[in-house]
């Protein structure tokens, strides 16, 4: 058996096959809805950073 | 540009001699009155203190002979300058260039050496792996010997490396010697940004900055481009060849290359002329590889565990670096199974990730001088010195955050048969703008807030997330590859 068989007898089903269970078009949308999550994060540092930064462990910038 | 704090930390570090402290916190303000208040008035950033400055007229031996001393790198003919400027931006568009142009080839090391896709993929993200390392390996050689021999002497091994890659007999001896190319190549990555700390002066760095910035966006566009046709006309072993094909010149481009780092010219300088050499500053032997260590690996781990900012920038560009990374695996998808290209064309695809990183660098650089300028001369004249909020660094993130979820849904419906292959193309412009536009302005943020010492290891931290997982997710998503390239051509998805 080879290496590649192998891999989709035993191990195809462990992982989440992102392209093949949802095809591109979903695949590259749940990045999309991922990205989406992600979006507020320059937002909100603008909005709260300095309080953010005033709670650190390190020495940040007091502007 | 993690080694950026080179310059400059001996300014935040108490251990650092005073001598040294002092000049190179002059650094930005050795220049003459009239200029000095020219790059006030242009400079984006916020000058460091030059409270220090008196101390050090008198240690002539120690720094400059004065703002005009002709061996001062910012005092260098603009040519040489520019010279200095576009080898560690060529080196690393080389070296960026060498993670994806594998890419192409990976289906016929596949059948050639008998392993899985996933397996085919190791060499393309070993590479990437290797790439993450560059700091810890360039920061102590940079300290120590200067930033011309990290250029001299890394990328030679590199390219043996490659060399080796090309040649191998056993997928093993492909794996590992891929891996090694990737981090011997990727010092010239994180010593670029402290080259042009040391040639431009604040005024003009932001250009060179961004502009080398590119380069690791930049480099991996292309590489598929250059390596489908290879794997096509020539096979695998050619997708390693380019690579060479690249370094070899850039290398001997880079032989004229002069030292820049301050610490070092001042070094040979007081050797040369017989004076006593500057004092030995820090920490030396193991205390001082230690030292670097920590500022390069161990404080950036703890600083993502630790420091929110610095979690959740890492986050995000490390997400964005990771899609960038896992469309080389989509792309043959898209491109040769959905629209039917061969495998040189299919690479032509990313070319529409190269103009969306252009327009993103051109974007930052037109966003930092048009508002971040603004801020910074509404500081002045309120009387806050010039000090801006590093807040204000991030509006080419948060434009470039629509830019990512845009290019996505784009592209993910519109790579369909009935739809014409412009618009996937198309779709990756914002997406690679987008992500371009956040990683500037979070690397930008993290120096402000974190300061050029602790910011270098904020950067570093921001780079280990970023390489790792690029390194780590073409494994994720490509594992489709196995079945869905060969299921979307017969028209079905399993």
């Amino acid at each position: 058996m080879s290496l590649k068989m192998l891999w989709k007898d035993k191990f195809a089903d462990l992982i989440p096959l992102v392209y093949n269970r949802l095809g591109i078009a979903w695949a590259t949308s749940l990045l999309g809805f991922l990205s989406l999550t992600m979006l507020p994060i320059p937002w909100v540092l603008f909005r709260f950073g300095s309080q953010i930064r005033k709670k650190s462990n390190y020495d940040t910038i007091k502007a | 540009m993690s080694s950026e704090f080179f310059q400059e930390k001996a300014v935040k570090s108490p251990s650092r001699d005073e001598a040294i402290s002092a000049f190179e916190g002059r650094q930005d303000s050795g220049t003459d009155d009239a200029e000095k208040g020219l790059s006030n008035a242009l400079d984006d950033r916020p000058e460091p203190s030059d409270t220090k400055v008196a101390l050090q007229r008198t240690i002539t031996a120690q720094d400059w002979t004065g703002p005009d001393d002709p061996e001062n790198p910012l005092n260098w003919p603009m040519w040489q300058r520019v010279y200095h400027t576009t080898v560690p931006g060529l080196f690393g568009l080389a070296v960026t260039f060498g993670s994806s142009v594998y890419t192409p080839g990976y289906k016929e090391v596949e059948k050639t050496f008998n392993v899985s896709t996933i397996v085919a993929l190791l060499p393309l993200s070993l590479y990437v792996l290797g790439l993450a390392f560059g700091p810890v390996l360039a920061a102590p050689i940079s300290e120590t010997l200067g930033r011309r021999v990290v250029y001299l002497v890394s990328s030679p091994i590199a390219a043996l490396f490659t060399l080796g890659a090309g040649f191998s007999n056993t997928f093993a001896s492909l794996a590992i010697t891929r891996f090694f190319a990737g981090f011997f190549g990727s010092p010239v990555l994180s010593v670029g940004a402290g080259t042009n700390v040391d040639i431009w002066a604040p005024v003009h760095r932001a250009v060179a900055t961004s502009a080398f910035l590119l380069a690791p966006f930049l480099g991996p566009a292309i590489g598929p481009a250059v390596g489908g046709f290879a794997a096509q006309y020539k096979g695998w072993r050619w997708t390693q060849w380019p690579i060479l094909f690249l370094l070899v010149p850039v290398y001997l481009y880079s032989l004229g290359m002069k030292e820049t780092y301050k610490k070092i010219i001042l070094q040979k300088r007081a050797k040369r002329l017989g004076i006593a050499p500057p004092a030995k500053v820090g920490p030396s032997g193991f205390a001082a590889v230690k030292f670097l260590i920590t500022v390069t690996l161990f404080r950036p781990v703890r600083m993502i565990f630790t420091e929110p900012i610095v979690f959740f920038f890492s986050l995000y560009t490390g997400f964005n670096f990771s899609v960038l990374f896992g469309f080389f695996d989509a792309f043959p998808l898209v491109f040769e199974g959905v629209y039917h290209f061969d495998t040189g064309f299919s690479g032509l695809a990313f070319l529409g990730i190269g103009l969306g990183c252009c327009i993103g660098v051109a974007t930052a650089i037109l966003v930092n001088r048009l508002w971040y300028h603004n801020e910074y001369l509404k500081s002045h004249k309120d009387g806050r010195g010039g000090a801006v909020a590093p807040e204000h660094r991030l509006y080419s993130a948060m434009m470039g955050s629509f830019g990512l979820p845009v290019g996505l849904f784009w592209f993910a419906w519109t790579s369909r048969g009935d739809i014409h292959w412009i618009s996937p193309v198309l779709a990756t412009v914002p997406f690679a703008w987008g992500n371009l536009c956040v990683f500037t302005s979070a690397a930008l943020y993290l120096v402000d807030v974190y300061g050029p010492l602790n910011g270098a290891s904020a950067l570093a931290a921001n780079g280990l997330v970023r390489y790792i997982a690029g390194a780590a997710f073409p494994l994720f998503t490509l594992q489709s590859k196995f079945c869905v390239l060969e299921d979307v051509v017969e028209g079905q998805i399993c």
